[in-house]
């Protein structure tokens, strides 16, 4: 690998995190609604299933230890700071991945109530005293580094050394508890996860998937270090974690298969659907084949055996993770999740990040091998042709990485931020808010359609002449409004046929005389727009229109003129300003406008039940399949 | 919405925001960086820092720097600059845009005022611009960006002027997709151009005193810089 | 404390949404913002109780059950779900911490979650807690113009369920729902149409839910012993063997030169 590649993927790296970086501001600021695809029906997204892998991955870790430390196999041991610094990066992703998930994080503390029949409380605590565990186990590699020997350091680093034992006994204890109760995490979930994944046997199966993930992904960081930097691979050793990890694999085939055998699940998997298919090629690409692969002596001490099994098992278990809490979760009842772009990005710049660090650390420490790697760049002041480069290495440094963060976050911005939807018809007037208020219920009274993605319930027209089915809501449960009855009615009590149309036609159409009451309210469910800023500004003439309508330069509803001034022939309700900024949904505007007339009349006349629901809602229900066929024709 | 006005609102203009405004950051720090390591570097370093302070603001205020030779083209480029600023950012209307790209924006101008400005701004431009063509001395010095960047300009300030008139000879929508269009090349070449004199400015007094306390071999070693080692002593 | 629980007379019920209006009230959810996160069946952070049409006709209510054992106080790690002495569960904000493992847990798909806020917090039905301390019925009882919410003791919500059942067996399906599933919850109905589309299909057992997940902890501190018995252990073991492993090499390298 020569040095312009290596650059182009360190950059590429860089642009992921700073790509993660826009994102994690979107996340912070607008909430995880604005920054995730995760709704109410699915909560739990691509984030938990990356958290998933990197502790599944991290499993190399405690494995290691467990090898060099508990079973006296000191020929892995040149593997064992490697394997706890992908460890303790495993879990810093887990811990930073979590600060995005949560919807609270700053809560994070409350964490020390005791909490013993949840999950989730064990694991947290056992995250952070791992954690805390590799730190410890990986700081005296860090205090080896030359600009560290100061004598207080050395003193603390000795203590360490001394420690190791009780801290790799307390690791693999943490481990072994967390790793597995990842798996139980999803046993409470037994309505959502798909039957070939749920298991009551989770936690022994993540348990040992993690034992050989960790290995292989050792395996794979071998092959990885050694392109990168030409040296550190030890193939030998390499092999011997290929030797054993069909133990552990093995162990976690079988589980998996016979608890799905035993309790009669394993005929679902050959009924042809994608679950069933991705299901075995989990098992048998990702488990079976290489379990054979490095069954075979000469095809596991070749290079590229080793790195194809290795890959292999490392794809069957992050799908087995990915599956179980994304892909095949939230397949029932229609219900669809898909990351959203800045969830994406976060979700990868978390990894890319943690590459860098691991890069960072092994070009910095004895990780590959026992020597400190000389720094590659020198500045050289004195020489005549770097002052006419001028550039010292950080400069250098900032000023391609910063070049490479304005295009990556300038395009990530625009990508990802979606600001609040400029809603024409919010309701900002006072007054009009304050009329909705005292029409509508609280609980219909919404934002307009316009402004949001929910699916619209358009309205059928009422149809029917002297009696009017209102079929609102398409369902077939109608209401039959007496119109002739509420006309006589309405034009004895006020005086003239004019006043009586308008009391429920308050408002018409340009040129119409009774506009239908669905021709406004468009929607069942929604309040919807009725005026149409687009049409009159450009009928208008553009830049130039806004005074013709606003009375002054703010841009605002409240500053405009009523549709009267022009639209002449509108005839606004009692009360009621003729420009409103958004016409009440038809449920709203029905019950509003009968219920309010209904229970006057009620107290009036002393008749009750003209206020009951059961009057327009009869027996109780509506009725359903009352169509018009009934009804006398005009 | 008409397609100016979608592209006005939509990614793209928040694209060229952000590489405008990181851009033009970017190059203060970088600028920052430089001037330090040279300060550094210099072997003098008691730096005048009060008077670099003093005509830095004098310069901002370039009643007292006016041209005596040149009044004209001071008082065209005063103005064009004045206009600039004031119609760019406080009219209404790009206030609008700004507010529906990133949630904010402050208060503005009254427009007679600026249409004043801008009138000011379009006669300023072309008078920069004819003299770029047909004055023989800064002829001599442009490059062809000096002359595209001009016109950049002058197209932004009279589409932008007509648009707001009633007599606009040319359809509304078709002139506000070319304002808007050359208004979002001028930002997203900003960073990259001599506009970015617009942020850099007040480190260009500071940058000019340091670059004499630079150390006694200083001036040869520029030499060397610009022409290599085997270029001429002065 | 007895536990309290909350009859729902499907039949009864007109569609009115006044018991909607009432929680709104009563609770100061003010107006709903609709977010594209949120489902269709009206539940939301803002409206803890919705009436939904069912498939086969009829208007039925949709909030809390209340699980007895429930699923969402057993998962929670900070316990901000927690149960009040009357079997009510209850939610505390200033505890959350958003890891929303109750939106996942809940085998009804109750707890909504605020998407759009950035200090969001999860919303759902809790019985009116501070009403019943002030003597108060809970506000959509209360709203009720067809009496088809019954509030009281549970176990006589159960007699009174069960007498409705009796005396009219044509109206009802012969079933209270809410009585055993997942170990019997707080909300109940009695229903002239079935029920499934809330989960009530049978699949979900009358095994409490927590019980899953309490087969693998209770045997934490086992495995904790466990694993630290047998690494110590083995260390020790195996460290020794090496050691006379090496002695024995020393010896059998030694008695030949013994033998010269």
């Amino acid at each position: 690998m020569n040095n312009t590649l290596r650059t182009w993927i360190k950059d590429g790296l860089w642009a992921v995190a700073f790509a993660g970086l826009v994102a994690a501001v979107i996340r912070f600021a607008s909430g995880l609604g604005a920054a995730t695809g995760l709704t109410d029906a699915t909560p739990w997204g691509v984030w938990i299933a990356f958290k998933l892998c990197f502790v599944a991955l991290a499993g190399g870790g405690f494995t290691l230890a467990a090898v060099v430390y508990i079973f006296h196999i000191e020929s892995l041991r040149p593997l064992l700071r490697r394997a706890i610094l992908i460890a303790t990066l495993g879990y810093s992703s887990f811990v930073v991945s979590l600060i995005f998930d949560l919807g609270l994080p700053w809560h994070m503390y409350r964490i020390v109530n005791w909490q013993d029949r949840s999950v989730m409380f064990e694991i947290a605590w056992c995250v952070i005293l791992y954690l805390t565990v590799l730190i410890l186990e990986f700081s005296p590699t860090v205090l080896e580094h030359p600009w560290l020997q100061h004598p207080i350091l050395q003193k603390i680093a000795h203590w360490l050394h001394q420690l190791t034992l009780p801290l790799v006994i307390t690791g693999i204890v943490l481990s072994t508890l967390h790793q597995s109760s990842l798996g139980s995490l999803f046993l409470i979930m037994r309505h959502r996860v798909n039957p070939l994944w749920y298991s009551p046997w989770l936690p022994s199966l993540f348990f040992t998937s993690a034992i050989s993930a960790g290995m292989m992904a050792l395996v794979v960081e071998g092959f990885i270090m050694e392109r990168w930097f030409k040296r550190g691979m030890r193939f030998e050793l390499l092999t011997l974690l290929g030797k054993w990890v069909p133990l552990p694999l093995g162990l976690y085939l079988i589980l998996r298969l016979s608890d799905l055998f035993l309790r009669g699940v394993l005929p679902g998997a050959l009924d042809g659907s994608w679950q069933s298919i991705l299901f075995l090629a989990e098992i048998f690409i990702g488990g079976v084949l290489p379990l054979i692969l490095l069954g075979i002596k000469k095809v596991r001490e070749s290079r590229k055996g080793l790195l194809t099994s290795a890959v292999l098992i490392l794809a069957g278990i992050v799908s087995q993770r990915m599956s179980l809490s994304m892909f095949t979760m939230y397949q029932a009842e229609g219900t669809h999740y898909f990351p959203s772009l800045s969830e994406t990005a976060i979700a990868l710049a978390i990894p890319a990040a943690a590459i860098l660090v691991y890069l960072f650390f092994a070009e910095n420490l004895a990780l590959l091998g026992a020597e400190i790697p000389a720094p590659t760049d020198i500045s050289t002041l004195d020489d005549p042709a770097a002052f006419a480069k001028q550039d010292t290495p950080g400069r250098a440094i900032f000023a391609r990485r910063s070049g490479l963060a304005i295009f990556v976050v300038a395009l990530a911005l625009p990508l990802m931020f979606h600001p609040p939807a400029n809603c024409n018809s919010q309701p900002t007037d006072p007054a009009t808010l304050t009329k909705a208020l005292e029409i509508l219920p609280p609980s219909l009274l919404s934002s307009p359609a316009s402004c949001n993605d929910r699916a619209a319930t358009p309205v059928t027209p009422a149809k029917g002449w002297d009696v009017l089915t209102i079929n609102g809501n398409n369902a077939n449960y109608t209401v039959r409004f007496t119109h002739q009855d509420h006309q006589v009615f309405l034009t004895k009590e006020l005086g003239s046929e004019e006043a009586a149309c308008q009391t429920c036609h308050h408002l018409n159409k340009p040129g119409d005389q009774a506009t239908a009451c669905s021709a406004c309210h468009t929607d069942y469910y929604q309040p919807q727009s009725i005026f149409d800023h687009t049409i009159h500004e450009t009928t208008l003439g553009g830049n130039t229109s806004c005074t013709k309508c606003h009375s002054s330069v703010e841009h605002l509803p409240l500053t405009s003129v009523i549709c009267q001034n022009c639209h002449t022939g509108m005839v606004p309700q009692a009360g009621q300003t003729a420009f409103n900024m958004f016409a009440p949904s038809y449920l709203d505007a029905m019950h509003g406008s009968c219920l309010a007339c209904h229970i006057q009349e009620a107290q009036k006349q002393n008749k009750p039940e003209l206020a009951l629901c059961t009057t327009c809602h009869p027996n109780g229900q509506s009725q359903p399949n009352q169509t018009t066929a009934n009804l006398p024709k005009p | 919405m008409p397609t100016w006005l979608t592209l006005a609102k939509g990614p793209a203009f928040l694209f060229v925001l952000a590489v405008f405004a990181l851009g033009l950051l970017r190059l203060i720090v970088l600028t920052v960086w430089d001037i330090l390591a040279a300060v550094h570097r210099a072997g003098n370093r008691r730096m005048p820092y009060r008077q670099i302070l003093r005509q830095t603001l004098s310069w901002l205020l370039p009643v007292n720097h006016l041209h005596r030779a040149r009044p004209a083209y001071s008082f065209a480029s005063f103005g064009l600059h004045v206009s600039i600023l004031l119609v760019g950012l406080f009219l209404r209307n790009h206030l609008d845009i700004l507010q529906a790209n990133i949630g904010f924006a402050w208060w503005s101008i009254s427009k007679p005022i600026l249409d004043v400005l801008t009138l000011i701004g379009i006669a300023g431009a072309a008078f920069l611009l004819l003299s770029r063509i047909y004055v023989m001395s800064s002829q001599r010095l442009s490059r062809t960006s000096d002359y595209l960047l001009l016109l950049l300009l002058l197209n932004i300030l009279v589409s932008g002027y007509l648009a707001g008139r009633d007599w606009n000879p040319i359809p509304y929508d078709e002139l506000m997709l070319f304002h808007v269009l050359n208004g979002m090349a001028l930002l997203l070449v900003a960073p990259f151009s001599k506009i970015a004199h617009c942020v850099l400015f007040p480190f260009i007094r500071l940058g000019a005193e340091v670059a004499w306390h630079l150390t006694p071999r200083g001036g040869s070693e520029v030499i060397q810089t610009l022409h290599g080692p085997q270029g001429r002593k002065i | 404390m007895k536990q309290v629980g909350l009859l729902v007379d499907v039949t009864r019920c007109i569609g009115c949404n006044k018991c909607v209006d009432a929680c709104v009230m009563a609770n100061h959810l003010g107006a709903e913002h609709h977010i594209p996160q949120q489902e269709a069946d009206g539940l939301s952070a803002q409206r803890w109780l919705a009436i939904v049409d069912a498939p086969q006709g009829g208007f039925v209510r949709k909030s809390c059950r209340h699980c007895l054992d429930a699923a969402c106080v057993s998962v929670c790690p900070v316990g901000a779900m927690h149960k009040s002495p009357e079997g009510i569960v209850l939610y505390d904000k200033q505890k959350c911490m958003g890891c929303r493992y109750c939106l996942m847990a809940c085998p009804f798909g109750i707890p909504r979650y605020e998407w759009d806020s950035p200090t969001p917090v999860v919303g759902k039905c809790f019985f009116c807690y501070q009403r019943l301390s002030e003597g108060q019925e809970p506000a959509c009882v209360e709203a009720c113009p067809q009496q088809a919410l019954t509030f009281g003791e549970r176990s006589e919500l159960l007699n009174l369920a069960h007498a409705r059942l009796r005396q009219s067996p044509d109206k009802y399906l012969p079933k209270v729902f809410g009585e055993f599933e997942l170990g019997g919850s707080a909300l109940m109905y009695i229903s002239n149409v079935p029920l499934d589309f809330l989960n009530f299909n049978g699949t979900l057992g009358e095994r409490p839910y927590p019980e899953l997940t309490w087969d693998w902890l209770s045997k934490v501190p086992a495995v904790t012993l466990v694993t630290a018995g047998l690494m110590t252990g083995l260390f020790w073991i195996i460290g020794r063997r090496m050691q006379a492993q090496l002695a024995g090499k020393t010896q059998t390298s030694q008695p030949p030169e013994e033998g010269k």
